[in-house]
């Protein structure tokens, strides 16, 4: 980087902590009481506006911080009733500047939540229990309208060329739920898990009911089969729902997932897993064709589907955990054809392996080989007079995939235990191999010209570390 | 916003300083657009035109000759949909149309008069959509994306908002007749845009490599006091583009922020090492004000070898 690009530089600062106290009544009560928070802060001002993106002028600056009071009580009614409640609560705030870009907001943040577990007797179990998280703020933004969450280049456009939306406004987020679970064995090795969750939406006004079921069935000692299917359900982003850049009718988005898999014991501390999967996502929301009002809508689908393989050996000395996804990742926004999901992995092979050679030493490797990431081909540039910047035309969305990720991590230790703590030295190298990985594209200013931007190079790294 | 996505947008907005490292930006090295202003017939210098009035826009365009480039060009006025990010596109048919068939030097403009109040309805802007190319034939597709010149070396698509009068968005181009522009301390005055090196009037610098610092004072009446945002008000903040068809300017943007007092930029612009004879060279400063006004300054020199 020139040095002539900023003319003010302030060092980041920050800071976190957190306390805990711990006191029990008695054998049934204990209350645990927790404070923690944390604030960041950091300011640059550009000597001169940036070179791809003049929007990024004069100060850059952000500053974000939130505290919590967070006190749990748990709780054991005779031999059959436990009780857990839980309440968080405390101040958030946050502000951030880009040039002539501002957001800032402060509010408060609560989660609470009430459980009960019931053990009617060793092949039942019930728990029920009631959750709310309750987020109020007050904040000003003036800056670029919210995109599309995922499936849309355009994020990528320079600040420069997209018109700003402002408004000051307070938010209440309100989102109180119950849920209920029974646990019911009716055999021995058969486990059935019917569940169901209701919640409600004060910003979408609704209300859902979302049914679940899993099971576990051994067949043997040593195999089981395992299944679910069930309702999840999400309310819109806050801001999707703000009228001035969103649609405050929009509806909560909705997904089936269902499961089905086996779990194979082959010998003693070698376990191996096959599970296949099927979601299906509608009600998504979506941006609207061309960005136009009213913004959002709920006119997406999405199809998630695949199988894992899974193998893990466990031993005194070894540790290995192999596993594969191959999977496929769908949506559809609007009447548009399907295309891939951004974060889309045909496949996503982890292979980990350590051996413990004993006297504190060991050594342990991770290779990691995915898919790599769809993108969206640009097809050139279209100038806008009012910025002197350039908007992409892009292809289509997720049509092409970046090059196979691999990666190999390497790290040996040696551990020194003690009375009352414990001593590693480590070296670990990180990306042994040099693999060039390619992790992103940039392009010229007018789109005429692009390049692979790729990770981080061989990385190695040698540590020492203390723990009471 | 979480801690993590904080700290890496800022990280990331860091990293983005450094500069294209593909493309110079700043250097003209082939048919390029360099910007557009509206100018209404009533009232020239303002830039948000209200229902029923007549107005023209014009194009800056610029090529490696240093001479004003020769292109043909399609353009039409519409009003655009209300979209916040995107290419823009047209809500209804187009006002009206221009086409260049033939080459020519002349600054691109097209005319037309805005509709009625009653047509425009909750329209926020109109939309000016052009395609330049340095040669070939026009296609005009159904859109700016599918639009193209077959048998063009360059061919440059553009587009251009114009923001309707409203209590929010009066304003003006930035005015530039107090502008003063100096070369090495120099006033700069600006020649004919044709210039002549076999002239012995025609101002000349050497192509040694050498840096030159060119400064821009845009005199107190360039900007304006924005209308209230979030009950903020605030002078208008100035973009610059510095360009050029030899050498190459430091940056490819200066800008005056709204606390600025200061309404003078300083850029260098380093000289072309070598030449093999005497050659225009035509700087551009483009000015905007972030809301749609736009205005320039060209100036010429004669680059020896």
């Amino acid at each position: 980087m020139p040095e002539d690009t900023f003319d003010v530089v302030a060092a980041p600062v920050y800071y976190d902590y957190q306390g805990m106290l711990v006191h029990r009544f008695n054998q049934n009560h204990k209350l645990k009481l927790q404070a923690y928070g944390s604030y960041d802060t950091l300011k640059l001002v550009f000597s001169d506006p940036n070179e791809e993106d003049p929007a990024l002028r004069d100060t850059v600056e952000g500053e974000i911080q939130f505290h919590k009071f967070q006190a749990q009580l748990t709780s054991q009614f005779g031999a059959r009733v436990q009780q857990n409640i839980e309440l968080a609560a405390g101040p958030i705030s946050a502000s951030a500047t880009i040039g002539d870009l501002h957001q800032e907001f402060t509010g408060l943040d609560l989660h609470a939540r009430a459980e009960w577990g019931i053990f009617a007797s060793d092949q039942l179990r019930l728990d029920i229990g009631t959750d709310a998280y309750v987020q109020t703020v007050h904040g000003k933004y003036k800056g670029p309208p919210p995109p599309q969450e995922e499936g849309d280049p355009s994020v990528d456009q320079p600040l420069g060329t997209i018109d700003e939306v402002s408004l000051e406004d307070t938010l209440y987020i309100v989102r109180p739920g119950a849920y209920a679970e029974l646990s019911y064995r009716p055999i021995t090795n058969w486990l059935l898990l019917p569940g169901v969750r209701a919640d409600y939406d004060y910003g979408t006004r609704a209300w859902i009911v979302d049914p679940r079921f899993s099971t576990r069935y051994g067949i043997t000692d040593t195999t089981t089969l395992k299944g679910g299917v069930g309702m999840y359900s999400q309310p819109p982003e806050y801001y999707q729902l703000i009228d001035a850049f969103g649609n405050p009718d929009l509806e909560p988005y909705r997904a089936l997932q269902t499961s089905l898999g086996v779990e194979q014991v082959v010998a003693d501390g070698f376990e191996v897993g096959l599970e296949g999967f099927y979601k299906y996502l509608y009600n998504r929301v979506v941006g609207t064709a061309g960005g136009t009002p009213p913004y959002f809508i709920n006119d997406g689908e999405g199809r998630i589907y695949g199988a894992e393989v899974s193998a893990e050996l466990k031993t005194d000395s070894h540790f290995g955990y192999l596993a594969y996804t191959l999977s496929r990742s769908e949506r559809q926004d609007r009447d548009d054809p399907w295309r891939l999901f951004d974060y889309d992995q045909t496949h996503n092979l982890s292979l980990v392996y350590s051996y413990d050679f004993g006297s504190g030493w060991s050594a342990g490797a991770h290779f990691r080989l995915t898919s790599g990431d769809p993108e969206t081909p640009v097809l050139g540039g279209v100038y806008d007079a009012n910025s002197d910047l350039y908007r992409a035309i892009y292809g289509d969305v997720n049509s092409e995939r970046r090059p196979l990720f691999h990666q190999l991590d390497l790290r040996g230790e040696k551990n020194w235990a003690f009375e009352d703590w414990a001593l590693t030295a480590y070296l670990e190298i990180l990306n042994a191999y040099n693999a060039q990985n390619v992790e992103g594209t940039t392009y010229s200013f007018d789109y005429t010209k692009q390049e692979s931007a790729t990770g981080l190079p061989i990385f190695p790294n040698l540590g020492i570390r203390g723990e009471l | 916003m979480n801690r993590k996505l904080f700290i890496s947008t800022l990280v990331a907005l860091s990293a983005v300083a450094c500069g294209d490292p593909l493309k110079e930006g700043q250097r003209i090295e082939e048919l390029r657009v360099l910007g557009a202003q509206l100018s209404i017939d009533a009232e020239p210098g303002r830039a948000t035109p209200a229902a029923g009035e007549s107005a023209s826009v014009e194009w800056l365009l610029a090529d490696p000759s240093g001479l004003p480039p020769s292109a043909i060009w399609h353009m039409e006025v519409c009003v655009a949909e209300s979209n916040a990010f995107g290419i823009p596109f047209c809500r209804d048919e187009p006002l009206a149309s221009i086409e260049q068939a033939e080459p020519s030097d002349v600054a691109p403009a097209l005319a037309f008069t805005l509709p009625d109040a009653d047509t425009l309805g909750d329209a926020t802007k109109l939309t000016v959509l052009a395609i330049f190319c340095d040669g070939g034939t026009i296609e005009v597709g159904s859109d700016l994306d599918s639009s193209t010149c077959p048998g063009a070396e360059t061919v440059q698509r553009a587009s251009f908002d114009i923001f309707l009068l409203s209590d929010d968005t009066t304003n003006d181009n930035p005015n530039l007749d107090d502008a003063v522009l100096e070369l090495d301390g120099d006033v700069w005055e600006a020649g004919s845009p044709s210039l002549d090196c076999e002239s012995d009037d025609a101002p000349r610098l050497p192509a040694d490599g050498v840096e030159h610092l060119v400064s821009l004072a845009l005199g107190e009446g360039v900007r304006e006091t924005k209308p209230p945002v979030l009950d903020e008000v605030e002078p208008e903040s100035l973009q610059i583009s510095q360009l050029s068809t030899l050498g190459e300017f430091d940056s490819r943007f200066s800008g005056v922020n709204p606390e600025d007092s200061n309404l003078t930029v300083e850029v260098p612009w380093k000289a072309p090492g070598e030449l093999e004879s005497a050659t225009p060279a035509s700087f551009y400063f483009v000015v905007r004000d972030d809301r749609g006004g736009v205005s320039w300054l060209t100036r010429t020199l004669c680059i020896d070898p």
